[in-house]
């Protein structure tokens, strides 16, 4: 099936090459992309996920609802949030019960929190892509204070399973407030200093700009979601268009970036200034958050009514959906998974066609993708 | 401790205003070919037999549901039966994204044939993935997606497709 040779021109002299790049960690996670090069151009492109694929969906069958918390949180763990909420927004629609005020809050709270943890990841990667290393030890580094925080409320460092069918497991502690708003003033000054050294870099630009372009209907036409389709002049975000969780309730309408260039400078640049939006929408939040109840008295094993919906977020890499079928049995019938990293697997090909072998690190990385979420 | 008030069907009636119109307009291009399921604020499943499932299909495309978020085949074993469900969204019209379209269908199962169904391929080119991965969880081809190979699953794998209701996982 797959072809790993060398073409010969009539003169008999070797014209493309085919190379399997990974699937030994390219950055992120086991991946491979079997490419086709002309000299130093790629010509064609083959994704070849699954190397860590561990069956996700069908070992959720196995589990009551509330052991698939921590057990869904695991093909995407430093966005923890953005994986497991979606799942607890459809068992409460599934038994018509919503979350108490204060819950929805916490929950928007922590998923900013996840969308931070997660982009600074994102960008501690991509430094070294492009032969940074500086920008590899800051992020890293200030994810650290933003892990703290998420420690503060959910108890753990990075797999927390903090939102749960019918609220989220604990409060807040009092002084979350007045130490965040530290870590964010801090962070503002930091985001600066990232500016200055990678973001506005001269090298940053000729290694980003104009590279690895998917055109706006392109990117819908494979079906790109979140930030990499808000970086190719579509604004689409589930927080905006079907809101969940009170994020109506926040005028988030300026907090959602949109750029037009759709090439990899452009998707960078999303991602930078939702880690300031994101601290933006927290603080709006903390300064809304009503008093009262975290959560909804469940006791022991949730029973689901019979019935099947589909229930999409906005998570740190795009809409994560879940499809959840309920018999009325202790353990989901079918759980569906649609993620958004899976979805940007076709955007590869298209933003490396015709482009030199050198800027496929930075293009693959510029989608975020990752492939343990992909994989499932 | 008084009870909480249920929504007026008033609200209701009002929230769902634009999907109604959205089946309005499918059914005028359709007449019959389709059922609807539900309609419920931002939801509207429809039930389609799987030969009609293309030209329904293409209806939703020309109404501006241009991106597909998922595509999930379960199996029903008491109804040996297959179904598989494309979940459509819009988003190149701001007005309809908080809309989803649910084209739902069933396939019969068979113990000699392999359960087949046209590939949506040619209306939707972001199904293709979700369609490669169904067909290698459950098995289901999809007739005319261009390379239905293997995505996720090793490659020596040679067990039944494994989200089927009758592949148990080991040791359960």
């Amino acid at each position: 099936m797959i072809n790993l040779s060398v073409e010969f021109d009539i003169k008999g002299k070797p014209s493309t090459l085919s190379l399997s790049i990974g699937p030994q960690h390219p950055g992120s996670g086991h991946f491979r992309l079997i490419i086709t090069v002309d000299g130093d151009i790629i010509t064609d492109i083959y994704p070849d996920p699954g190397y860590v694929h561990r069956g996700t969906e069908k070992m959720a069958e196995y589990r009551d609802y509330f052991q698939n918390i921590p057990h869904l949180e695991r093909p995407i763990i430093i966005d923890s949030t953005g994986i497991t909420l979606p799942f607890c927004l459809a068992i409460e629609k599934l038994m018509d019960k919503e979350a108490p005020p204060r819950a929805q809050y916490l929950r928007i709270i922590m998923a900013e929190l996840n969308r931070i943890i997660s982009h600074l990841y994102w960008l501690g990667i991509y430094g070294p892509f492009l032969g940074h290393t500086t920008m590899f030890m800051w992020p890293m580094g200030d994810r650290e204070l933003f892990i703290d925080l998420a420690e503060m409320i959910g108890g753990q460092r990075v797999t927390f399973a903090y939102t749960i069918p019918g609220g989220v497991r604990n409060d807040m502690p009092e002084n979350f407030k007045d130490k965040a708003l530290k870590i964010f003033d801090h962070f503002e000054r930091r985001l600066k200093e990232y500016d200055d050294i990678f973001i506005n870099n001269p090298i940053t630009d000729k290694r980003t700009k104009g590279i690895g372009v998917v055109k706006k209907a392109d990117a819908i036409d494979i079906g790109l979601t979140g930030p990499n389709l808000r970086a190719s002049n579509v604004k689409s975000d589930i927080r905006l268009d079907e809101p969940y969780c009170l994020y109506d309730e926040l005028d988030i309408k300026n907090n959602i970036p949109v750029l037009s260039e759709g090439d990899c400078w452009a998707r960078m640049m999303i991602r930078r200034i939702e880690l300031h939006e994101s601290m933006e929408i927290i603080k709006k939040a903390l300064k809304r958050i009503p008093d009262g109840s975290v959560k909804l008295p469940f006791r022991g094993a949730v029973r689901v009514p019979e019935g099947k919906i589909f229930v999409r977020t906005e998570a740190a890499r795009g809409v994560m959906g879940y499809y959840l079928i309920s018999d009325g049995g202790k353990t989901p019938y079918r759980v569906k998974l649609s993620v958004p990293s899976f979805r940007s697997i076709p955007g590869m090909p298209i933003a490396l066609k015709n482009v030199r072998i050198g800027d496929m690190p930075p293009i693959y990385w510029s989608f975020d993708y990752w492939p343990v979420e992909a994989d499932k | 401790m008084s009870t909480p008030t249920p929504p007026s069907n008033v609200n209701v009636e009002v929230s769902i205003k634009k999907e109604k119109q959205l089946v309005e307009k499918m059914k005028n291009k359709l007449k019959n070919k389709f059922t609807l399921d539900s309609i419920k604020p931002g939801r509207i499943n429809v039930i389609v037999l799987p030969n009609n499932i293309v030209e329904v299909s293409k209806v939703a495309k020309s109404i501006c549901f241009d991106q597909v978020s998922s595509v999930a085949g379960t199996d029903f074993p008491s109804d040996n039966e297959f179904e598989v469900v494309y979940h459509v969204a819009c988003v190149s019209n701001s007005r309809y994204r908080n809309i989803i379209i649910e084209i739902s269908t069933r396939i019969k199962k068979s113990e000699t044939a392999k359960p087949v169904i046209n590939s949506l391929y040619n209306v939707w080119r972001s199904c293709d993935w979700h369609e490669k991965e169904t067909h290698e969880m459950l098995g289901i081809v999809f007739k005319g997606n261009p390379e239905l190979r293997r995505v996720l699953l090793p490659e020596d794998w040679n067990d039944i497709p494994p989200l089927r209701k009758d592949y148990i996982l080991p040791g359960r």
